[in-house]
């Protein structure tokens, strides 16, 4: 393997790289910040209560996180109005509507093809974002790091974060698009960072007895399709994007497993399904969109299959990127005596496709 | 170059396998010698990969990984070289060694080394590590944030772990005046310029859609992204669900 060219030095390498992070070429402060401030929302414990604001609306939502043993805990309670809230405890998601009465549940087998990561910023991203110099300043009496990543075109948002800076967690932040105009706004107004959570902070805050439990059934295991495995490619992404990961997902829905590309600029990320079964938005509602805060979806018939793209990113990015996806045949038909494995990634060996400008998800073995 | 960049620039290409053998051991050992610059290494996002990664084979390494971190090691050569996983298609290249960690056994310890980085500005809030069996005094720190009262920001020794319902007064229309990071004006957010998308709620399955793309989305985005999804509008409708469709 082509990273192992020293031997000796590797078993102080392996120590090394537990102490240390990967590798930024820029060493800017504020990207330090935003990775800080990722690595303790995802790691640490903590309760609170945040204001989100949107589309000039606003509504108060608690939170607690928890991280024990491998397994993530969250649960989003809205304080206002419907009591809605969102719970994960490690596999298990559930929406409890008591507007509604009722419970959607759904298991997410935590994808072996499709590992948890979030972008990484790097030395791609400064030509897609301006970051601004670092701001130590107050925020409500709290010392804090203010960044601020601006987009230098229409292809992505901007962000701005109040890091508190002794528990980096994110106090405010902001997204706006690249001509300034926030769009949402999250505002913790209180915060705990806690050794422990008790399992109960993540059950729901009524009795979900009497509500109609409605279950969004898990994918059968994988059928052989027909066909045999397709390799899914884009022909050209809007700049600065790449595939970086691909994977396969269990969608409801759809009765196998769907490819699952992920494309990132090193701050957005966009997720593509691939051969939807169902669309998410209803039938006959192709080419739909739908801007939720942050998020954008966006449901397209592209080259026979229905394709759902889902990011942190305008309609315009997630429709120009949907319409780019392309099927490509393996150079070897797939064997019916060869079992495609669940966990296997998509594209076992993406054939190279010389037209292709995007970067292949994994790097390539010599 | 500094000689900060040249370190910087040394250690990027031996992950990247392009440094010669000789050149790695010194920067090896360098890295085991300087905390300096082993911290500055630390906050990226390598821990964090590995903290969300999945169990990849367990091996007894993290235990050793951690016995010698403490020990603050030297580049010991009779050591066990630790075994590297085949590589997963989807970790980048300089992710592959840690696969060889027992990352199931290593994530408390990982996440161990990071608290007590020497120096890490979290030592001085949580020097006491979250060791999985250590749950006497759950609250580390409490951050309470009430425009009103600009000292209310407190360190609370103990506390119940949950916070309670009864949250403080949220800031709506804009936060305290006396914030000087604040941008020079305060714009609601604008409602969604795009008219035409109705403000319906999301059917059930989008919002599942939602939730397998914010595993790769960015961790500062999740909690608007979430809650986004379970937001009412006055267009109320019952969601599509499978079970209704079939």
């Amino acid at each position: 393997m082509r990273f192992l060219v020293c031997g000796s030095w590797r078993q102080a390498l392996g120590v090394v790289l537990v102490a240390c992070g990967p590798l930024l070429a820029s060493a800017d402060e504020g990207l330090e910040w935003i990775e800080r401030m990722n690595q303790a929302l995802v790691s640490r414990n903590y309760s609170g209560t945040f204001l989100h604001e949107r589309g000039g609306q606003s509504e108060s939502l608690q939170v607690h996180h928890r991280v024990r043993g491998g397994q993530i805990s969250e649960r989003l309670a809205s304080l206002d109005g419907s009591g809605r809230e969102f719970i994960r405890r490690g596999e298990e998601v559930i929406y409890v509507l008591p507007d509604q009465q009722r419970l959607i549940s759904e298991r997410r087998p935590r994808n072996a093809s499709l590992l948890p990561r979030f972008p990484q910023l790097d030395e791609r991203s400064a030509g897609l974002y301006v970051v601004s110099p670092l701001t130590r300043t107050r925020l409500t009496a709290r010392d804090v790091r203010l960044v601020s990543i601006t987009p230098r075109d229409p292809f992505r948002y901007g962000y701005r974060a109040w890091i508190d800076s002794r528990t980096h967690l994110p106090l405010k932040t902001e997204l706006f698009d690249n001509e300034g105009n926030v769009l949402e706004r999250v505002t913790f107004t209180s915060l705990s960072l806690l050794r422990d959570l008790p399992d109960e902070a993540f059950n729901p805050a009524v009795d979900t007895s009497a509500f109609q439990q409605v279950r969004l059934e898990p994918p059968r295991p994988r059928i052989q399709r027909v066909t045999g495995p397709q390799v899914w490619n884009v022909q050209s992404l809007p700049r600065g994007f790449r595939l970086t990961q691909r994977g396969e997902q269990s969608v409801p829905g759809s009765e196998s497993r769907v490819p699952h590309l992920v494309f990132s600029d090193g701050l957005a990320s966009v997720s593509v399904f691939i051969g939807v079964d169902q669309p998410p938005f209803g039938p006959g509602e192709a080419g739909r969109e739908r801007r939720m805060g942050a998020s954008t979806a966006y449901s397209a018939f592209v080259n026979g299959q229905h394709v759902v793209v889902v990011g942190e990113v305008p309609v315009r990015t997630a429709r120009l990127i949907a319409s780019q996806i392309r099927a490509a045949r393996p150079a070897a038909p797939a064997e019916p005596g060869s079992p495609a494995e669940p966990s296997a990634p998509a594209a076992p060996a993406a054939p190279s496709k010389p037209a292709v400008p995007t970067q292949p998800a994994s790097p390539v073995e010599p | 170059m500094s000689e900060q960049d040249e370190r910087a620039s040394q250690l990027s290409a031996m992950f990247d396998g392009e440094l010669p053998d000789a050149e790695c051991e010194l920067v090896a050992r360098r890295l085991s010698r300087d905390p300096e610059l082993r911290r500055s290494w630390s906050n990226y996002g390598l821990i964090g990969a590995v903290l969300r990664s999945e169990p990849l084979a367990p091996t007894q390494l993290a235990p050793r990984v951690r016995a010698a971190l403490a020990n603050e090691p030297a580049v010991d050569p009779a050591a066990q070289p630790p075994q590297i996983a085949e590589r997963p298609l989807h970790l980048p290249r300089w992710a592959v060694p840690v696969s060889g960690v027992g990352v199931a056994a290593g994530l408390a310890a990982v996440a161990v080394f990071w608290w007590a980085m020497p120096g890490d500005p979290n030592v001085s809030t949580a020097t006491v590590v979250p060791s999985a069996q250590s749950v006497a005094a759950p609250l580390i720190e409490e951050i309470v944030i009430a425009p009103a009262a600009p000292a209310a920001a407190t360190m609370v020794a103990a506390a119940p772990a949950v916070a309670s319902a009864a949250a403080p007064a949220p800031v709506v229309g804009g936060p305290a005046a006396a914030t000087s990071g604040e941008p020079e004006s305060y714009v609601t957010p604008r409602p969604n310029p795009r008219s035409s998308a109705p403000a319906v709620p999301l059917p059930a399955q989008l919002a599942s859609f939602v939730e397998a793309h914010s595993a790769v989305s960015a961790p500062m985005i999740r909690h608007s992204v979430i809650s986004a999804t379970m937001a009412v509008s006055e267009a109320e409708t019952t969601p599509r669900v499978e079970a209704e469709d079939r």
